[in-house]
């Protein structure tokens, strides 16, 4: 079932993507203004040869995807290559979406990691003392959150980064990259040295990610215990703390495991503002800059790998959602 | 013919006594929600500065050369001006307008869409329901801000917000489209529905008189839903260089333009624009969270 | 034998905004960059200490190692090599050549007219970094890779085959490397010449038989453009690169070059746009930068930055208005005439460079700087751009053209004159500028429709010469024998509003035929006036360009006449000496 959604994700952004773009044409204008001579037809026609843009767009598709008919060895999905991009050979797609993955991945997987975390705690909190103050304040922060466009938090918490800076005397707050220009050095030291970049902009994230997520708790976790087994159990005398630990809480977890997965791809958007925002060379800019410069093949891979991990997403979800459904496990 | 007139007639009538019923009761209970009166107020104010206000207020959104730029705000310039001389109250009141202008186009545009779509897949199942849910998993596949993005660099002059509005409705209907169908699909084995179908009633005649009405609480707390999904995406994509461009502008493009002023003297242009989309965002928020109590009372308990 | 063809350039220091300050933030250094207006050579100059680390931001990126084929011809990985790559020499801000020290003893000398040959002298010792010298083989490798010649190279696609397709043969004799050229080869700037690029035993030891296969010539020109340069015949030598993210240089040892290198690394860095360039440096991330543009939102940050400093002044590109020809109005050239004179150039320059540069000056040569040696102002007797409506109106009335009762202008056949202006969707200056020349010549009674174009669809456009007036920019590099023919001839294909002139073509062909760089500078002008005539282009400003600097640099200034601007030379930097 996957597989033909997304052929027709590719398909419907290739179209999109392809037809108003003509990358040849606008490189011949940059070399033109930066040369100030004029570019020979024969490197306009190898230019055109190179980017596959001597044929039509289904020819181009048809040839992006299968690599079959004449082609340079550099395209063809099924035989695991990318397609050449516009930026040049020394950028090759295949290369970019890998090394650019882990980076996105590691900004998200903290970010939706912390997230989660927060939102549990909030939403728990919130659920027990509910029409507290507590809860009032929790939720009115919840929707002040939900509410705060990514882009503006990290614009001023990466401002806030630079004035605390100041403050402190020291660059403890890095605004741009996610580590040390050329860094090297086993996982641990890469991990501490990329310490100064990571936290303000996952700190951004996870405030963008974390207020649906909390409400979800929230709803689930009363559910719960208007429920008759937690009733019950109060009623059998069991300390409440212990209600609330052994039983609604584990049960209450479930919608959330099973949301969780599905808010990985809702991260994966809210990285490309991130990403642009502090420098990260992530999978998100990738695309927005592929978009920017029309380089179709380029945007094809981070379709087909975001459109991969939001089906994981769902896919998981599923499969949490069947091991951890109590009615299936208890039966 | 004469048939299905009559039983419409009688049908209706049979609805709108049950209607009445069940709005004012709606009514009264949207109007305990204290947050959700509130954030109304407040929303129907932001309505009137952006629709109302250029009309009282005497600088427009343009640029004038007898405005001095980059002043504080004051008696004569609440918000302050910028650099290139502009009144940022005018700027503001049109921002505010243009981006709601979007909201109100993409609320609707996309809840008409996604309403007719997932009531067709719902209502006829089988093979129309397959091949329909298989092109909204083709959409849902889709990353949102590449493909609108791509769009809207598409167009071959400035983006304006008629454009961006038609964009994001055009790929912003398929959570209601979801949510409609999810209901539809429990409607339509209903009695009200058997009945219309024996009286002769045509397909598009049920699904438009009797399927969509009866979806009417999803459908409204989700256009609310929607108002604050567009605010959100149209910003976000006029910041990252996909959404309007100058000359139209919008709450979004005031936030670039302001770029990393939030702690210099400039600070006014940063935060006056973030905190009116987070004003318009929080309260439609709380407004949809309201009418959803007010709707459906089974989930005043579990409020979410 | 230094030609001191361009005089010291107005490198305007100071900026707008802020009269009294003038870039200097914090304490003030010493020098810093105030006194570059009076001293393009050597202003912030001083003592280096021993050692140290920089970072240098770059607003751009790039994917493609080899600055020879079209794919990496591009600014910032041009900026990204300076430490490395074997070009002839650099233009410095005053405009004077100066030859690369790292590989020629001498100037190169032109031995005879007819045909064309021109002698370089390798400096002893001149090599690639790996205990290699550079040979006659490698300038007949860059010949290869640039010649456009599918017998010499098959596949290459080269940005520019001017000069490849002209070279005869090359040959060499101990430090000595003759180029000749072909008949038609006559540019008064042979000195300038490009004649370096690649390693060709590097090719060779990679397996390419390039001088014999034609496919293999451009298959190493493939592995050129995908392999990170670690060779070197710079002052520094690459340590690590990731194309379009970084370049780390440390010292190269067996540089050949005679000025003494202090630092130790160098770390190139892109960034994505100016404002976090600004940010960046504002919080000690970045040592300095010479990004492309400037806003007054930046200046004002740099405003406020401790321990940097900055300036302001027109960089290597110039803003102009061009006319499309084929329109069916603007194919008068008695309308293009008056439209360009109802343009108010000072009112438009007041209006948006003079934000960034208050000391900025209209530009009236369209190949001459303002301050050049050659620099001549033909066009402010002409009154383009001078915003006189009356007398675009008496021009008109003298044409035959005509005004209806609500002021529309109708052309002699009874038309109404209506044009487009398009202009880039991101540049805020080309918007008003149009705004502004569609309010002029409303009171001309021509209706401009304003019609923006998307940032990367701006080639698309003047190629398909979709506009009727239009507002971007060139290249203004000291050169000028292939400027002329490239923006005017006719069957160029960068004459992009299509103007047709037997004797402009005239002109311009005779640039190209002298050798005397006086001579040709003169044939330029004539060249100019004739276009200025046509009523075709109208230059605004050399386009203003911001460089930042922080306070521990010493001998870093910008350069507009260097596409590497600022680190045009990076072997002088350093850590100031305290």
């Amino acid at each position: 079932m996957m597989i033909p959604v997304l052929l027709g994700a590719t398909i419907l952004c290739f179209v999109l993507v392809d037809i108003p773009n003509d990358p040849v044409q606008d490189r011949v204008f940059e070399i033109e203004q930066s040369t100030g001579e004029p570019v020979p037809q024969s490197t306009i026609d190898a230019l055109e040869a190179t980017w596959y843009y001597d044929r039509s767009i289904p020819e181009r598709y048809w040839i992006w995807l299968t690599g079959v008919g004449d082609t340079n060895d550099d395209i063809g999905l099924i035989q695991g290559e990318w397609g050449p991009s516009i930026e040049g050979t020394a950028m090759p797609i295949g290369d970019e979406v890998s090394d650019r993955f882990w980076i996105t991945l590691r900004l998200v997987l903290f970010a939706t990691i912390a997230s989660i975390g927060i939102a549990i705690l909030a939403g728990v909190v919130s659920a027990v003392k509910q029409y507290s103050r507590v809860d009032y304040t929790l939720t009115f922060l919840g929707f002040l959150f939900l509410a705060m466009p990514i882009f503006w938090l990290g614009q001023l918490f990466k401002e806030g980064a630079v004035q605390l800076n100041k403050i402190l005397g020291s660059t403890v707050f890095q605004t741009y990259g996610s580590g040390t220009t050329g860094f090297q050095g086993n996982g641990w030291a890469v991990f501490v040295d990329s310490l100064p970049y990571l936290i303000v902009p996952t700190l951004v994230l996870m405030l963008g990610g974390y207020a649906a997520i909390s409400r979800y708790q929230r709803a689930s976790m009363l559910e719960v215990m208007n429920s008759d087994y937690v009733r019950l159990a109060r009623a059998k005398g069991v300390r409440n703390g212990t209600v609330m630990r052994r039983h609604a809480l584990r049960t209450a977890l479930i919608p959330v495991a099973t949301f969780a997965p599905l808010s990985l791809s809702a991260a994966m958007g809210g990285a490309m503002v991130t990403e642009r925002i502090f420098g990260w060379r992530g999978l998100g800019v990738y695309s927005l800059d592929a978009i920017n410069a029309g380089d179709t093949f380029a945007v094809m891979a981070y379709v087909l790998i975001s459109g991969i991990v939001v089906l994981i997403g769902v896919l998981i979800s599923d499969i949490l959602y069947g091991v951890l459904d109590p009615r299936i496990r208890f039966e | 013919m004469s048939n299905t007139a009559a039983s419409d007639r009688l049908e209706s009538e049979a609805l709108s006594t049950k209607e009445r019923g069940q709005w004012e009761m709606v009514f009264r209970r949207f109007f305990r929600h204290r947050a959700a009166v509130i954030s109304m107020v407040i929303f129907l104010l932001i309505v009137l500065f952006a629709y109302v206000g250029p009309f009282l207020w005497k600088w427009d959104y343009k640029i004038h050369s007898e405005i001095p730029s980059w002043a504080a705000p004051s008696m004569d310039h609440p918000f302050g001006t910028d650099k290139a001389g502009r009144d940022m109250l005018g700027a503001m009141m049109q921002a505010t307008k243009q981006s709601l202008n979007v909201a109100l186009v993409v609320a609707i545009g996309s809840t008409v869409i996604g309403a007719l779509y997932g009531a067709i897949a719902g209502f006829y199942r089988g093979w129309v329901d397959a091949v329909l849910m298989r092109f909204l998993d083709i959409m849902f596949v889709i990353p949102f801000l590449v493909i609108t993005g791509a769009l809207a660099g598409a167009i071959d002059t400035s983006v304006r917000w008629y454009h961006m509005a038609i964009i994001l409705a055009v790929f912003g209907w398929t959570s209601i489209a979801r949510a409609v169908r999810a209901e539809v699909l429990s409607l339509r084995e209903k009695e009200f529905i058997e009945a219309a179908r024996s009286a002769g009633g045509s397909d598009w005649h049920i699904i438009v008189k009797h399927l969509i009405p009866n979806t009417m609480s999803v459908i409204i707390v989700s256009v609310t839903l929607q108002i604050a999904f567009a605010i959100l995406s149209e910003t976000t994509l006029s910041f990252l260089g996909l959404g309007i461009q100058s000359p139209d502008t919008s709450l979004g493009l005031l936030i670039d333009a302001a770029g990393a002023s939030a702690f210099n003297e400039h600070w006014y242009l940063f935060y006056i624009p973030g905190v009116m989309i987070i004003l318009i965002a929080l309260t439609i928020n709380f407004i949809g969270d309201g009418l959803r109590d007010a709707m459906d009372p089974r989930q005043t308990m579990v409020r979410r | 034998m230094k030609r001191h063809h361009m005089a010291a350039v107005a490198a305007s220091a100071c900026t707008a905004l802020v009269l009294a300050g003038c870039g200097q933030g914090g304490e003030a250094s010493a020098a810093g960059l105030d006194d570059c207006l009076t001293d393009p050579t050597g202003c912030n100059a001083g003592e280096r200490g021993d050692g140290g680390e920089i970072t240098w931001a770059l607003d751009g990126s790039w994917g493609s190692w080899n600055q020879n084929t079209s794919e990496g011809n591009n600014a910032y990985v041009s900026v990204a090599l300076v430490g490395m790559w074997p070009y002839t020499g650099q233009f410095d801000p005053a405009g004077d050549f100066i030859v690369n020290e790292g590989l020629f003893a001498a100037e190169p000398e032109l031995v005879s007219e007819d045909p064309v040959t021109v002698e370089y002298t390798l400096k002893s010792g001149a090599n690639w970094g790996d205990g290699t010298d550079v040979t006659v083989d490698d300038f007949i490798y860059h010949w290869y890779a640039t010649s456009g010649n599918a017998d010499l190279c098959d596949g290459c696609d080269p940005a520019n085959t001017t000069r490849g397709s002209q070279v005869e043969s090359i040959t060499g004799e101990g430090s000595t490397v003759t180029v000749t050229y072909g008949e038609d080869y006559h540019s008064a700037e042979w000195q300038y010449e490009e004649v370096l690029s690649q390693p060709s035993h590097i090719a060779e030891d990679q397996g390419f038989d390039w001088q014999n296969d034609p496919k293999a010539m451009a298959a190493a020109e493939d592995y050129f453009a995908e392999t990170v340069p670690t060779w070197s015949t710079g002052p520094f030598t690459i340590e690590q690169a990731v194309p379009g993210d970084y370049v780390i240089y440390v010292r190269n040892d067996d540089w050949a070059g005679d000025t003494e290198v202090t630092l130790d690394k160098i770390t190139f860095r892109v960034f994505d746009g100016l404002d976090n360039i600004v940010t960046a440096l504002r919080n000690g991330e970045i040592d300095g930068a010479s990004p492309f543009s400037v806003t007054s939102e930046a200046i004002t940050q740099l405003e406020g930055a401790d321990g940097t400093s900055y300036a302001v002044a027109g960089g290597p590109s110039w803003e102009h208005i061009d006319l499309n020809t084929h329109n069916e109005f603007l194919s008068d050239p008695a309308l293009r005439r008056a439209v360009l004179t109802a343009i108010d150039l000072e009112n438009i320059i007041e209006r948006t460079y003079a934000f960034v540069q208050s000391d900025i000056e209209r530009k009236n040569n369209h190949l001459f700087r303002n301050g050049s040696e050659y620099y001549a102002d033909y066009l402010s007797a002409t009154g383009q751009g001078s915003g006189d409506i009356e007398m675009a109106r008496g021009d008109l009335e003298e044409a035959g053209y005509e005004w209806d009762s609500d002021g529309s202008l109708l052309t002699p056949g009874g038309e109404q004159v209506t044009l487009n202006f398009r202009y880039s969707e991101s540049k805020e200056n080309r918007k008003i500028t149009g705004e502004l020349t569609q309010a002029t010549l409303a009171d001309l009674g021509i209706d401009v429709e304003m019609r923006a174009i998307p940032d990367a669809d701006l080639g698309s456009v003047l190629a398909e010469a979709d506009f009727d007036m239009i507002s971007y920019g060139w290249s203004s590099d000291p050169l000028f024998v292939g400027s002329a023919s490239q923006y005017w001839a006719s069957d160029s294909g960068s004459n992009f509003g299509g103007l047709e002139d037997d004797e402009l073509d005239a002109l311009i062909a005779d640039i190209n035929g002298t050798l005397d760089y006086e001579e040709a500078a003169d044939r330029a002008n004539l060249a100019v006036q004739r276009v200025i005539e046509d009523a075709y282009v109208l230059p605004i400003v050399d386009t203003p360009v911001v460089v930042m600097v922080s306070d521990r640099l010493v001998n870093v200034r910008d350069n507009w006449a260097s596409q590497q601007r600022a680190a045009y030379n990076i072997a002088e930097w350093g850590i100031v000496d305290e």
